[in-house]
This record gives structure tokens, C-alpha cells and sequence, in this order.
């Protein structure tokens, strides 16, 4: 990961967080991308940019889901099991499955 | 709302010392996205839906919080685990913009796709801007750009180093 290493101070000095006044982090991006399997080696300045938006999209269609399970249980206030909820009724997010699981319920 | 969970410390401490430790996120195994960022997005999105009057005030408890964060980063995980099958499959060494985007496909997510280019189109865009600009940082992906003709679009060829 020599490279790697002289790679993330270019991309954290070199690629601006130009992605909007609220948008997650990009070197906390590449490290997570990093994180995700024992082989990944150079990661292109732009996959963080399209991270960060894709992960604003997904936030978006879980909250539009959560908050349809929260006006189903007539609450005005997003809880967990909301989540939970949105994610175990969209096929899609089975790889989230252990999330919502991992929090033990009250 | 400290980040880091450094709300966390009900007890007083013992030493100053003591509470920069603890206001500094521990760096544990597990990497987090920062707490009010995933908030402000999550506000954001609630306030696009509450186009009505009564649900304009949904609030979000902490927990649900934790569940949108966590699942983003699961969501970083998946999709760049795929995106690195992707890459290597192309015998590239670098990661690029459009591994992630099949590997989004590939996942099932193929409706973000689209918005994802128009926003890699931006970047791209106010990159450029600024490479012809006066600051002259390095850029994506070129160590010498002032002279090079070239825009950049030597597509990901892993030269990214």
C-alpha cells in the first residue's frame, strides 16, 4: 500500500471537498472503500466523489421508507424500528439486514 | 451535538487532558461517518418529503440516526467491494467513478446511476475550472498538468498514482 499512502495526500490535499457545504467526507470515504476488501489498492479521486452522492441518495430512499413506516404507526418522530422496517420490506436492502439487527430492539 | 460520541461522558473528568481524549474520536476498527453530517442529510430529505404542513416537523431519535449512518457505511463497503471485483476483473489497479457506478448496477441501484453522472459531470466540470485556474494543486490525476494539453480524459487507466 506504498502507493496508496503517497496517494492520500494528494487526494486530501489535492481534490477539493467540492462536493457541496454538506457532503460526507471524502478521505473518511476512501477509507472506508479501503476497509472493504484486504486488496483494494488505488482508488481514483473521483469514486469518493461518487460515493458521496450516492450515499446521499441511499440515505433518501431509506428516510423516504422509514418515515412511511413511522405515518403508518402514526408517529411524527423516526425510530430505529422505522428503519428497520424500511429495510426489511425493500429487497434491495438485504445486505443491510445485519444493521438493523445488530441494534438489539428496547 | 459534539461528534465522536463524546456526549457520551456523563461522568466529570479527571483532567482536561482527559476530556480532549475523549472529545477526539476514539480510532477504533470501525471507521463512522461524522454524526452531523448524516443528520443534516437525513433533515434534508425529511424536509424534501414534508411538502405538507403537519409533517413538516419530523424529528429523528438517535438511534434511527446510528441506523442511517451505519447503513451508509455498510452501503461504502458493499458497493466498493463490488467495484473492486469490477476493477480487477478489468485488470486495472485503480478503483474509478465508473466501477462504482456498475457496481451500483450490479447491486440492484441502477436509478442512482444517472443523478451519480451529473454529479461526476460537475466535479469533473469545476475540476477543469480549476486546473486551468491559478492554483495549481494537483488535480485527479496528473502530477505535471500545467503544460499537458490533455482534459483529463485518459478514462481511469490506473495512472493514478
Amino acid at each position: 500500500m506504498r502507493q496508496a499512502g503517497a496517494y492520500s495526500s494528494m487526494l486530501v490535499g489535492g481534490v477539493s471537498g467540492r462536493t457541496g457545504p454538506h457532503s460526507l467526507p471524502l478521505a473518511r470515504i476512501k477509507r472506508i472503500m479501503k476497509r472493504s476488501s484486504e486488496d483494494v489498492r488505488m482508488i481514483s479521486a473521483e469514486a469518493p466523489v461518487v460515493f458521496s452522492k450516492a450515499c446521499e441518495l441511499l440515505i433518501g430512499v431509506l428516510v423516504r421508507r422509514a418515515w412511511a413506516a413511522a405515518f403508518r404507526r402514526k408517529r411524527r418522530t423516526l425510530h430505529k424500528e422505522d428503519v428497520a422496517a424500511a429495510v426489511t420490506n425493500t429487497d434491495v436492502f438485504d445486505f443491510l439486514a445485519q444493521v438493523v439487527l445488530q441494534q438489539q430492539p428496547k | 451535538m459534539a461528534e465522536g460520541g463524546a456526549g457520551k461522558s456523563g461522568e466529570a473528568p479527571a483532567t482536561v487532558e482527559a476530556t480532549m481524549t475523549i472529545k477526539k474520536a476514539p480510532r477504533a476498527e470501525v471507521e463512522e461517518l461524522p454524526k452531523a453530517i448524516v443528520r443534516r442529510v437525513v433533515k434534508d430529505k425529511l424536509s424534501q418529503l414534508a411538502s405538507g404542513g403537519e409533517e413538516e416537523d419530523v424529528s429523528v431519535q438517535k438511534d434511527a440516526l446510528l441506523a442511517f449512518s451505519e447503513s451508509t457505511r455498510i452501503f461504502i463497503h458493499y458497493v466498493s467491494a463490488t467495484a473492486n471485483d469490477i476493477c480487477k476483473e478489468s485488470k486495472r489497479q485503480t478503483i474509478n467513478a465508473d466501477d462504482v457506478l456498475k457496481a451500483l448496477e450490479e447491486i440492484d441501484f441502477p436509478e442512482f446511476v444517472e443523478p451519480l453522472k451529473v454529479a461526476l459531470e460537475d466535479f469533473r466540470r469545476k475540476n477543469a475550472v480549476k486546473k486551468s485556474g491559478s492554483k495549481g494543486r494537483q488535480t485527479k490525476k496528473r502530477k505535471v498538468d500545467e503544460l499537458s494539453t490533455k482534459n483529463g480524459e485518459d478514462g481511469g487507466d490506473g495512472s493514478d498514482e
